[in-house]
């Protein structure tokens, strides 16, 4: 999948953001530099939601976009959206479906998602021609297995009708025609072939780019419409797909962190088998990705040191650097200094002060 | 005793085997061992699926490329097999552990040389019973093993790991000399070998080879060609990039519908452009080698290569493709200039340097830690020296030096370009080879390219196009629906 629509959208142009950080946040690289630039850039919503799809390195994508106009790139290899990369942004964001509905990539595998959907719709196509003679799509034996049940478990003469009635329900209610057609473009069953990313693209003569971030948008769109069908019919088909917002290991840290206000970082290092440094990386992510009311902020950071802090910190204190920073306070480690930073963007967005670095 | 020709009505709807099936399959349930040569498109996956039906076993089959490993996987599906399965390196852990937990269920697995090499996969696999091993494109054990992909070469000892099963080796194409390394690279023995070799010959298919200038007359010439001739085609390059960008040309160009088929495309995205060429909805695939190895579609009317592969052999194969349906076919050879160099740089790039080679074998570590030194840890885990490695590498290279040699040969060639292949095979040609159907030798092929056209390739068919539906037709059609 191309990633210059992806830097389009994500980049700001008041604030200077990595490209690097920007893909490594779309396809989830769960680091916790990953996640606090995701808090940063405001794009915590949208951590993972390209996991699994193939993007191409970083560089050459911006090399193209600042020789067209749309970024300028700084020294330190930053970028900040120019004049025409805005109007340029604001033509795609007008052209795809709602860009919000990238969450739901970021809650659910969506890729493995259409997978599953376009192998029932081809089976159902042929079952309602009576085919059972055809090739099928290959797909893994997990999602095999999910939708052979599905469809042994649903196998009636009404099955062929509820997902035609699913499916135009879905896409009639899309605002705009060519969002059907490229929907409709991923199924393949009785005798329809089903069309290619770029097919679609030479035929409706979009950039294959906007194609698969339509495509990508619509697929979320449809998962949601499924999830919030309430029907329980389909459930089965969402079996495995969601995503946990936090590591299973840093939640587990984080769980004794809260439970037993007396242990020392060391301790829970020991009871957890695990490094200290480790424990530092749980709670960050812990402090980034859970609701801000279920984090102790005030027991992460103690007042003093966040006094301290706060009394040289600059405006911008998403972008203050650890290293100018030591200087002035020797004392301070980078797990304080980290935490004061979430927690000023984190507790303000909240609060509805001073938020993120807005795009 | 199994009436075979009944399970072939019964299962398969044919009512006649094709030369060297029936042979086969008889040796096989007489306990035999076969290296088979049947020609592409002389069913060899019949053999194997009919020998499994006939006798309840379990079949493993040795596949060199994922694509075709599910292409394979979709054929047998389509064909009624559902017990089928690829392990393959596609597949993610959870995935993999998943199919081998249940692999007993299966009845035909499908396995690359390296997969089978995993010890994990191997202690599977020996726990079950397995009833025929098919080494499938077994020329690959040959050709690949040495220099390329050096699990090939273990094949023989995974073998043995099976308890020694019936083994079937198949290929479409291989000189005596090669049918002999690989039994010989099987560690099996020659004379205990039952060896059925069909002619390679396709009489079928028409030869023709054109010498362009340089590549914009060549891509003219590709579009004339592909504009006049009837019917669907293949047009196979040696870079993803080429194929697409001849794709956009052709549809720019032509009055045809092209579509660029590679290894660099998603499941998904192949599996369209599959369907739409078996529909008919697209007439040119422009394809990399990767194409066309599991596709079974009979009409396929003209084979273009718009780059010459490394060896005859290949070529065969690719041209293979076209003519199943046993109707007129033409294979169309375009090369200009600089194309045997594009080959000569395949080739020495496909080589490690001399110093590399010394230095990795000081430094065994780095060996292990990089997939593209494969074929070196081959040969430094069997003691071999880095001088034996250099001198045993070097012996190879030269070896496919002489056959992309051979390749221009044949295009230079000004004779009989049939009698030419088939002598690389040690086949003679046959008595009642058509004169006027054979090549550019015997036939104003070349002036006359319209009216060949009409005469062997046009079959009265109109042009398909893409179906032009809005998504509520296409809905309607995908569910049997009529509103």
């Amino acid at each position: 999948m191309e990633l210059e629509p992806f830097l389009l959208i994500f980049t700001s142009s008041s604030a200077w953001r990595r490209p690097k950080a920007i893909k490594n946040i779309l396809i989830g690289r769960r680091t916790v530099s990953n996640l606090y630039w995701a808090l940063q850039y405001n794009m915590l919503d949208f951590f993972g939601a390209l996991h699994g799809i193939d993007l191409p390195d970083s560089i050459p994508s911006v090399a193209h976009m600042r020789r067209s106009g749309v970024l300028q790139v700084d020294d330190n290899q930053m970028v900040r959206r120019t004049k025409q990369g805005d109007a340029k942004r604001a033509f795609l964001l007008s052209e795809v479906p709602d860009m919000n509905d990238l969450k739901w990539a970021s809650r659910f595998e969506v890729g493995s998602f259409m997978t599953r959907f376009t192998f029932l719709v081809q089976v159902v196509s042929e079952y309602s021609y009576g085919n059972a003679h055809y090739y099928p799509q290959t797909v893994s034996f997990i999602d095999r297995q999910i939708v052979k049940r599905f469809f042994l478990a649903n196998k009636s003469t009404e099955l062929p009708k509820a997902v035609y009635q699913l499916l135009n329900d879905f896409l009639g209610g899309l605002r705009n025609d060519n969002f059907a057609e490229i929907m409709v473009s991923n199924f393949s069953g009785h005798r329809v072939a089903g069309r290619t990313d770029q097919q679609m693209a030479n035929q409706l003569g979009q950039p294959i780019g906007q194609i698969q971030l339509i495509n990508l948008l619509l697929s979320a769109q449809l998962l949601a419409f499924l999830v919030k069908s309430a029907s329980k019919q389909v459930t089965p088909l969402l079996q495995g797909l969601s995503k946990p917002v936090i590591s299973a290991s840093a939640l587990t840290t984080f769980q004794l962190f809260l439970k037993d206000p007396t242990l020392s970082y060391q301790q829970i290092a020991s009871r957890r088998h695990i490094k200290l440094t480790t424990v530092y990386e749980h709670l960050l992510e812990a402090a980034i990705v859970l609701p801000v009311a279920d984090v102790p902020f005030t027991r992460l950071l103690a007042p003093p040191t966040e006094q301290q802090l706060a009394a040289i910190a600059p405006d911008q204190v998403g972008n203050w650097a650890y290293q100018s920073l030591s200087k002035r306070l020797p004392g301070i480690s980078f797990f304080d200094f980290r935490l004061f930073q979430i927690k000023r963007a984190r507790v303000s967005a909240a609060t509805g002060k001073e938020g993120g670095q807005n795009g | 005793m199994v009436d075979l020709r009944v399970i072939l009505k019964q299962k398969f709807g044919f009512d006649h085997f094709r030369p060297g099936q029936q042979e086969i399959i008889k040796a096989l349930l007489n306990h035999e061992d076969v290296l088979a040569v049947l020609p592409t498109g002389g069913g060899k996956t019949l053999l194997y699926q009919l020998y499994a039906i006939a006798t309840h076993q379990r079949v493993i089959i040795v596949s060199p490329l994922i694509s075709l490993m599910q292409d394979q996987v979709s054929r047998l599906q389509y064909l009624g097999s559902k017990r089928v399965v690829a392990l393959t390196s596609a597949m993610d852990f959870s995935e993999r552990r998943t199919t081998l937990q249940h692999l007993e269920q299966y009845q035909f697995i499908y396995a690359s040389p390296e997969m089978l090499s995993n010890p994990q996969v191997s202690r599977r696999l020996q726990e079950l019973a397995v009833g025929l091993l098919v080494v499938d494109e077994a020329h690959c054990i040959s050709e690949w093993g040495p220099d390329f992909r050096p699990d090939y070469l273990k094949l023989g000892a995974v073998r043995k790991a099976l308890k020694q099963p019936l083994t079937l080796m198949m290929t479409a194409t291989a000189t005596q000399r090669t049918r002999n390394d690989i039994i010989d690279k099987m560690a099996m023995d020659r004379s205990a070998v039952t060896e059925i070799v069909m002619p390679v010959n396709r009489a079928n298919i028409f030869l023709s080879v054109a010498k362009c200038e340089n590549q914009p007359a060549k891509n003219q010439l590709l579009m004339t060609l592909v504009d006049q001739f009837s019917g669907a085609g293949i047009v196979y390059f040696s870079s993803k990039a080429a194929a697409e960008q001849l794709a956009d040309l052709i549809n720019a160009q032509t009055g045809k519908i092209a579509a660029a088929y590679h290894a660099g495309m998603d499941n998904p995205q192949r599996f369209r452009i599959q369907q739409q060429f078996m529909n008919g909805d697209v007439n040119v695939i422009c394809a990399t080698s990767a194409f066309g190895m599991g596709i079974d579609k009979n009409n396929v009317r003209f084979v273009i290569h718009y780059h010459m592969p490394g060896n005859v052999q290949n070529y065969m194969q690719e041209i293979g493709r076209a003519g199943r349906d046993s109707k007129p076919a033409v294979a169309v050879l375009l090369s200009e200039p600089n194309d045997q160099y594009l080959q000569q740089n395949l080739i020495e790039n496909n080589y490690p340097d001399d110093d590399t080679i010394r230095y990795l074998f000081k430094h065994p570590k780095q060996l292990a830690a990089n997939e593209a030194f494969r074929v070196i840890q081959y040969y430094y885990d069997r003691q071999q020296s880095a001088d034996q490695t250099i001198q045993q590498l070097q012996h190879y290279r030269q070896m496919r030096r002489a056959e992309l040699q051979k390749m221009i040969a044949y295009i230079d060639t000004v004779g009989c370009r049939r009698k030419f292949l088939l002598s690389v095979f040690d086949e003679p040609m046959s008595a009642e080879m058509n004169g006027s159907f054979c090549c550019d030798f015997h036939n104003p092929f070349w002036q006359e390219v319209a009216d060949f056209n009409h005469k062997y390739l046009d079959q009265g068919h109109d042009e398909s196009r893409f179906p032009q539906n809005d998504w509520r037709t296409t809905l309607n059609k995908l569910f049997l629906l009529k509103n």
